[in-house]
């Protein structure tokens, strides 16, 4: 089966809890969604339906800060997965803490601890001798790009991940632009923000629930009309009609 | 409330008639799905209940004429 890139698996998971999808996840969308979890505190036990809630009121920008910080914690957990599944008789261990100082992932061999490095998604090498710098005991292990760049400047300091970043952060942001553009683009185009028709429908149908429609509502009432929307930005422009 | 529902979905009708821009096949669907449909599920209901025995037979006989065309009209819409 061919794996999907992680940024495409971000994005779309990202995307599928924007849409309330609630079942049904491959192996890295639940990674995914792991990574969501580590990347704020308030998250750590969250459900599904609070996580959706979560990303429910990220505007565009505040959603491509997420993904940048999801995209380090998906990386985290990625390298782990795939030391541990490489059969060399060294494990990887993510620190359970969000933000911990320094290190990232601790080397295990026998039960003891052989090495903690940091883990870098990123595409500058500026950020990676900031890591070296502030941390000079703990090495670190970077996206594929920056470590080509740098080549063997510092020596056993700076590893490669296996990794690309570019593909990473480029596929991530080309998708969600795409989730969040696209449905607000077919919205734009087909006059809907502006259509008098859809907003005395929605007046219509307040008037004889008694009450003016939440944004969940109006999800619901399009997406039975077969309209799909991916983003909280469609349904809040369409509830300002009323 | 039905009244002022009517007036409601007569209003954005004139709207829509009134201006310039293009209306949409998705546009007069969404509006016959979220609009039209709860306005004549409400009628119905309310013949049902006798809501409208102050009208005379022929007038209540035209009503419901007037539901069964437009639910025929919105299924035809749908598909």
């Amino acid at each position: 089966m061919k794996r999907l890139s992680a940024g495409v698996t971000l994005a779309v998971t990202l995307g599928q809890l924007l849409a309330g999808r609630r079942d049904g996840w491959s192996e890295d969308q639940l990674l995914v969604l792991e990574a969501l979890r580590r990347s704020a505190n308030e998250l750590e036990s969250a459900d599904e339906e609070t996580l959706a809630a979560y990303l429910a009121d990220f505007s565009t920008e505040q959603m491509r800060g997420l993904v940048s910080t999801v995209k380090g914690k998906y990386h985290e957990l990625l390298f782990t997965r795939a030391e541990n599944r490489d059969g060399d008789g060294i494990s990887a261990v993510m620190f359970e803490a969000t933000n911990h100082p320094g290190a990232d992932i601790e080397f295990m061999m026998d039960g003891d601890v052989i090495r903690a490095v940091q883990l870098k998604a990123v595409q500058s090498p500026s950020d990676i001798l900031e890591a070296l710098e502030r941390y000079p005991d703990t090495d670190v292990f970077a996206t594929s790009e920056v470590c080509a760049l740098l080549g063997g400047t510092f020596g056993a300091r700076l590893t490669d991940s296996g990794f690309s970043n570019t593909t990473i952060t480029k596929e991530t942001q080309e998708t969600l632009e795409t989730l969040i553009g696209e449905d607000l683009g077919d919205f734009v185009s087909d006059g809907l923000l502006t259509s008098s028709l859809l907003g005395g429908a929605f007046v219509a149908r307040s008037l004889l629930a008694g009450s003016k429609p939440t944004g969940a509502d109006v999800r619901s009432f399009l997406e039975l009309a077969g309209v799909g929307v991916g983003t909280a930005f469609a349904t809040d422009a369409l509830l300002e009609l009323l | 409330m039905i009244v002022l529902a009517v007036t409601a979905l007569i209003k954005a009708i004139d709207e829509a008639l009134g201006s310039d821009r293009r209306v949409t096949q998705k546009e007069v669907a969404l509006f016959s799905r979220i609009g039209v449909t709860p306005v004549r599920e409400e009628v119905e209901q309310a013949l049902r209940e006798n809501a409208f025995s102050q009208l005379k037979v022929y007038n209540r006989v035209r009503l419901r004429g007037h539901l069964v065309n437009l639910g025929s009209l919105q299924k035809r819409l749908a598909t």
